[in-house]
């Protein structure tokens, strides 16, 4: 399968600061891929690199075949863009606005179902100033996808939006994916993330750290669960099954472990011999995309801390 | 897959493409330059109010040689208002839309799209030309009623003008066009009136934000 995007090398200089230092990527056709990290790390310029907007300092990049330099309209009719922010057409409805942006582009989606997909076919015909700032991320969308592109870029789609606005967005970004568009987004949302995304990286200090699927980025699969229970009276101060070891507070106890089936077994079968017919409070949890997350960028800065 | 293959239809530079984007341009430019009240009264109404003060505080006329009928400064003043008028809705209104737009981010939202540059740019002088257009129509078609002198000497041109003069021309001038004396003294308090009247409109109309009401 070709990949519609392909980055070697990526460096960005300004002056003394080092934005990027030397980003690998590649997405597949059709491949939804989104990029974490602290703000800073450099995920807006290496998009913006992409998207043609900046030149890296060194490095090569290829966007669906063409290097974006040197990218052209007919390279342009093929893309939609979706920036962090943009000035807004605030005397015009998003209607009109979605209109005069299809008349752009050689084979435009239709307008008013577009203006529907994204959410706004009550607010199609209002002024865009009276609009709120959820509303005008969604002309926003409306405007990148208008132009029916093969490959989106998203940057901070849902920023600022509440969870229904959020929620809409995603399922415009699933049915675009459905037929077989490529989508690099960046987020700060790891659960959106998590929903949309085939494979995540996770851009720090201008290097990707790390690139997987959400389920394994990290070392999630390897990663311990979280065993905890209530300490009960009849519990205080037994002696626990061999091989478990807990750390106590606030009368929960909790233990780490790479087995929560059988850890949870050996619990049950010890609280029973102790009086407990059900241990009290009972959770497993394994961490979340976000625990994987603040573990790697936290990492980072203490190996900062100490260069 | 043919994904990767740009549509081979589809010649972005075509000559059809590019005027069929210009028209499409300036008819964009046209609909939001007469959505925005600001831009549509600095552009329409305050080159005609100009001359309507002009031609009213200049009243008199240019005698050209014996036998050739004398220019009146009304008719005097039109063509300078009209180069004017002309200038601020291409011109100004031109640069400062340009930068305004790109300093508000607009620019970088129609970079992203394949919109052909001489298009945007066709628009902005379809636009131009359209404003200047109507500007000069406006212009023309506002005779200047004969009392609307007294109209005049309530706004402050006029008698900024009036002092200016005090200074620069010698006395038989303001015997010939004011009746005698340069009237120093009214000068300076109807300036001073608007002065005090514009500041407190200022402090009490002025909002921050637009949508403050």
């Amino acid at each position: 399968m070709t990949a519609a995007i392909t980055a070697t090398g990526i460096t960005k200089r300004y002056g003394p600061v080092e934005a990027l230092r030397g980003v690998d990527l590649e997405v597949a056709q059709g491949e939804v891929l989104a990029l974490l990290g602290p703000n800073g790390a450099g995920k807006t310029t290496f998009v913006e690199i992409l998207e043609g907007f900046r030149q890296p300092t060194s490095g090569s990049a290829s966007v669906l075949g063409i290097d974006p330099a040197t990218g052209d309209a007919a390279w342009r009719a093929r893309l939609g863009i979706v920036l962090q922010s943009a000035g807004f057409f605030e005397a015009l409805t998003p209607r009109e606005i979605t209109a005069h942006f299809a008349s752009f582009y050689p084979t435009p989606l239709d307008v008013d179902s577009v203006v529907e997909m994204v959410g706004l076919k009550e607010k199609r015909d209002a002024r865009c100033k009276n609009l709120s700032g959820g509303q005008k991320r969604r002309v926003d969308l409306a405007l990148g996808i208008v132009g029916n592109p093969e490959l989106i870029f998203l940057d901070e789609p849902t920023t600022g939006l509440d969870p229904q606005g959020r929620r809409q967005i995603w399922e415009v970004v699933r049915n675009f994916t459905a037929l077989g568009k490529t989508v690099l987004l960046t987020t700060h949302y790891l659960d959106e993330a998590e929903q949309l995304a085939d494979r995540v990286g996770v851009i720090i200090k201008g290097r990707l750290a790390e690139v997987g699927t959400p389920r394994e980025i990290g070392g999630r699969q390897r990663a311990m669960a979280r065993v905890s229970f209530s300490v009960s009276p009849q519990l205080q101060g037994k002696t626990l099954p061999e091989g478990l070891a807990v750390s106590t507070s606030g009368g929960v106890a909790t233990l780490m472990t790479a087995e929560p089936g059988r850890a949870v077994v050996a619990l049950t079968h010890w609280a029973e011999a102790q009086g407990e017919d059900e241990l009290p409070g009972l959770s497993v949890t394994w961490p979340s995309l976000e625990d994987i997350y603040l573990q790697m960028v936290g990492a980072s800065e203490a190996e900062g801390a100490m260069e | 897959m043919t994904a990767t293959i740009a549509n081979p239809a589809f010649r972005p530079n075509a000559p059809g493409r590019l005027v069929r984007l210009s028209f499409e341009r300036t008819r964009f430019e046209l609909q939001t330059f007469f959505r925005t009240p600001e831009q549509v009264f600095f552009t329409f109404l305050l080159p005609v109010l100009f001359v309507l003060i002009f031609s009213t505080i200049f009243s008199g006329a240019i005698d050209g040689p014996p036998g050739a009928e004398p220019v009146q400064f009304a008719q005097y003043f039109v063509p300078g208002m009209i180069a004017t008028g002309v200038v601020s809705a291409t011109f100004a209104s031109l640069a400062m839309t340009v930068a305004m737009e790109q300093h508000e981010g607009l620019l970088r939202r129609l970079s992203g799209t394949p919109l052909p540059r001489s298009a945007y740019f066709a628009g902005k002088v379809g636009l131009a030309l359209v404003t200047s257009f109507l500007d000069v129509v406006l212009i023309l078609y506002n005779e200047v009623p004969s009392g609307l002198k007294a109209v005049a000497s309530i706004f402050p041109l006029k008698w900024m003008v009036q002092g200016f003069r005090y200074v620069f021309l010698p006395e038989w001038v303001a015997q010939d066009d004011y009746g005698g004396g340069w009237q120093v003294e009214q000068v300076f308090l109807v300036l001073f009136a608007w002065f005090v009247a514009s500041f407190l409109l200022a402090r009490f109309f002025f909002r921050w934000n637009r949508e403050q009401a």
